[in-house]
């Protein structure tokens, strides 16, 4: 995964409250095509409140999407067309999630891959914060 | 750890030795200073490093028996905790402030801005001298050109060429760089490159043309940190000779964006033989509109207003807002976009420019607003934050003329458009330079470069806040070094000399480095050149503007087109004042001799460097 500014007259692009907007750029191999699958990546924020569907991963394994969350998660789950319910790692946030996502905002297929943004390595004084145990692939 | 950190060469920990107080008296006595340092601070100097002389003196202060000004610690946000084996550090310069010269109240109290009006051939006289401000009810002494902050307006048309009478009356050495402004050389106001400076009390006569309509703005290039932090900058309003170059509005408003750090006796120290923040730059605490912590600005229902706008804050990054109120861009440093465009906010960096329209549909007030994540190391979070620089009141009263329908189409500019077209041949070429932008860490004490190395697992693209003020106002002097590397050569801020040929184009690539003891971003200035920014990260550039001075994120690459169209030896640098000092600038000569100037022919393409 890639993450790159989008053109802006201004030379950096953030949002009207000052996040930053990026344009991510997925490169996948080893995806086999699979009957009445589709590879969906997703983005999502830290603690799983909001979800964004960035599109389907072509056959070519790649994608292009933009993002305007400061910190975020991209996923790739394999979706089939039955599938809208909303499964999540934990409780709460499958809860939440439930209450805020209308059916196919949200993943429901498994998880194949997980790319946390560069800004889950801000150093906390105490350690590394939420994205401690995730390899960032960008 | 505390006491490890205390034995650092450069850091002075609080505590006054008797047996070395009367030598360090006595050397203030002999070298009367603009600066009063502490007594700690004079009897411990920098192990391996000679005392350097003050910055300045001047008669009026040598009669004066030194007062003591001690460093303090800088004002930090609530919720940010102070680490403790920092708070007994002290920078490895002097405290300095600006001296009244005499009792505060005889100071004339800063006038706000005057707008002046030239033409081709007429004389300015300017003025930097000392004047009495009061903020945050704290009265403290400030510089201000003529007496007012921001210094006057000066309005010309384009082509013209004036004269400016510059009188040095503070307690610093001084000049006035032209900022943007493709000038002569020998006027363009940087010390050791194009002229001595300026001594308190002697003058320097500039001659000024200005070949391109756009927004410019004048400060010193000496101890900008200083001088332009504390009053020492104005705007340069170069007028197109066209007059549908700007599209109709009701109104127009230069706005000059600054920060400025206070605590509660008022201005923060600087550093006397050397800037502190030299790692981040020094953030203020209190934001400014044209010298003003309330800007205020009353219109009509429905007027359109079009905005100037110039950071002319140290280090600051704002991200501009009015509320929800539509934004048009429509020109950037050295005039007008290709085309104009709608946006939510406006990113600037210090020395940018851009120009906006704003319509104010409904009646009530809209806040202008700096509106940005900032970053909190210590809980390791983003956190919304927003500034309120003034308020813009909209009356009932409908506007006297409607401009909506010219307000609500995005124009064209086909003169722009073609001018960038002599050159968009060249986008794609090779690289001609390379630079790569990064840091040497020197003397900075062992517990913040370890602190700092774990920091730099992320680093943000843009630092919108200073997220370690303690560390920051720690790095002074030889601390750290910012540094700008000519990848080919290997050589190093004012050791790279590029030579061009008058009327080249040269290609540029800046990387931004990642692998920096402290990446953050860089706000590089060409002086007095003209450039186009063609990629940012291999993304192409699809809407152009001339500029002089390019922001670049940590992590970014830029490609740059530099027309290298007016002879002379020019300085290109960071415009963060404390990197700036830290040492990030090199020079440039663009050789006269080959044909054209100032971009009316033909590019021509460097195809080999020298």
């Amino acid at each position: 995964m890639e993450l790159a500014f989008p053109d802006s007259p201004f030379g950096v692009a953030v949002s009207a409250d000052g996040r930053y907007e990026y344009e991510v750029e997925l490169h996948l191999s080893g995806l086999r095509p699979r009957p009445g699958v589709t590879y969906v990546a997703w983005a999502t924020t830290p603690n799983l409140d909001q979800v964004s569907r960035l599109g389907e991963v072509g056959a070519d394994g790649r994608l292009s999407a933009r993002v305007d969350w400061i910190q975020f998660i991209v996923l790739v789950t394999a979706e089939s067309a039955a599938e809208t319910a909303v499964e999540t790692a934990t409780e709460t946030a499958a809860e939440t999630a439930t209450e805020t996502a209308a059916a196919g905002d949200r993943w429901a297929g498994p998880i194949l891959v997980t790319a946390p943004s560069p800004s889950g390595r801000m150093h906390t004084m105490a350690g590394h914060g939420i994205f401690e145990a995730h390899s960032t692939l960008c | 750890m505390a006491e490890a950190v205390c034995r650092h060469s450069r850091i002075y920990p609080p505590g006054v030795a008797a047996s070395t107080r009367r030598v360090a008296l006595s050397f203030l006595i002999a070298l009367p200073l603009a600066v009063r340092p502490s007594e700690a601070q004079v009897e411990r100097p920098a192990r391996g490093q000679p005392r350097r002389p003050p910055p300045v003196q001047t008669d009026t202060q040598a009669a004066e028996a030194p007062s003591r000004l001690e460093w303090r610690m800088p004002p930090m946000p609530t919720a940010m905790p102070m680490l403790a084996p920092l708070m007994r550090l002290r920078p490895g310069v002097r405290p300095f402030l600006p001296d009244p010269g005499g009792p505060l109240d005889s100071l004339p109290l800063a006038a706000p801005r005057e707008l002046v009006h030239l033409s081709d051939g007429d004389t300015l006289r300017l003025t930097a001298r000392r004047v009495r401000r009061t903020l945050r009810g704290r009265t403290f002494v400030m510089y201000g050109f003529n007496g007012q902050i921001p210094g006057p307006l000066i309005q010309v048309p384009r082509a013209a060429e004036i004269t400016v009478v510059v009188t040095n009356r503070i307690d610093l050495p001084t000049t006035v760089h032209w900022h943007g402004v493709r000038l002569d050389n020998r006027f363009d106001g940087v010390p050791g490159v194009t002229q001595d400076p300026i001594e308190p009390g002697a003058s320097f006569v500039y001659q000024v043309r200005f070949p391109d309509a756009g927004l410019y703005w004048y400060h010193p290039h000496v101890r900008e940190d200083i001088e332009q932090d504390l009053g020492l900058y104005g705007n340069v309003w170069v007028r197109s000779e066209d007059p549908d170059y700007f599209s109709p509005v009701n109104r127009e408003e230069v706005l000059m964006l600054d920060d400025l750090l206070l605590d509660q006796d008022g201005p923060f120290p600087y550093g006397a033989e050397g800037a502190t923040h030299t790692l981040m730059g020094r953030y203020g605490n209190v934001l400014l509109v044209n010298g003003d912590p309330s800007y205020r600005l009353h219109v009509r229902r429905g007027d359109v207003v079009r905005f100037y706008l110039t950071d002319v804050s140290n280090t600051r990054t704002f991200n501009l807002r009015l509320g929800d109120v539509p934004l048009k861009v429509v020109a950037a440093d050295i005039g007008k976009f290709e085309r104009e465009q709608w946006v939510r906010s406006v990113p600037i960096g210090p020395a940018q420019r851009y120009v906006v329209e704003a319509r104010f549909e409904r009646p009530g007030e809209v806040a202008l607003t700096n509106q940005i994540q900032a970053i909190n190391h210590f809980f390791g979070r983003y956190e919304p934050r927003i500034d309120t620089l003034g308020i813009v009141t909209v009356s009932e009263d409908s506007t006297a003329e409607d401009h909506a329908d010219t307000f609500g189409k995005l124009r064209e500019s086909p003169a722009v458009i073609a001018e960038i077209d002599r050159y968009r041949a060249e986008f794609g070429r090779p690289v001609d330079h390379e630079l790569e932008l990064t840091t040497r860490v020197g003397d900075l004490p062992r517990t913040i470069v370890q602190i700092m190395s774990m920091d730099t697992l992320y680093y943000p693209p843009v630092e919108w806040n200073d997220v370690m003020p303690v560390m920051n106002f720690l790095s002074a002097g030889n601390d750290l070094a910012w540094i700008m590397r000519d990848v080919a050569s290997g050589r190093e801020n004012m050791d790279i000399h590029w030579r061009f040929r008058r009327g080249e184009v040269v290609k540029i690539r800046i990387h931004n480095s990642t692998r920096a003891f402290h990446p953050m971003q860089h706000p590089m200035h060409f002086h007095g050149q003209r450039l186009l920014v063609v990629t940012r990260d291999g993304v192409p550039s699809t809407n152009l503007a001339w500029k002089d001075t390019v922001i670049i994120p940590a992590g970014s690459t830029v490609d740059l087109l530099l027309d290298a169209s007016n002879p002379g030896r020019w300085m290109a640098h960071c415009h963060i004042a404390e990197h700036l000092a830290a040492g990030m600038k090199m020079v440039f000569s663009v050789d006269d001799g080959a044909s054209d100037a100032s971009g009316s022919g033909q590019a021509q393409t460097r195809r080999n460097s020298s």
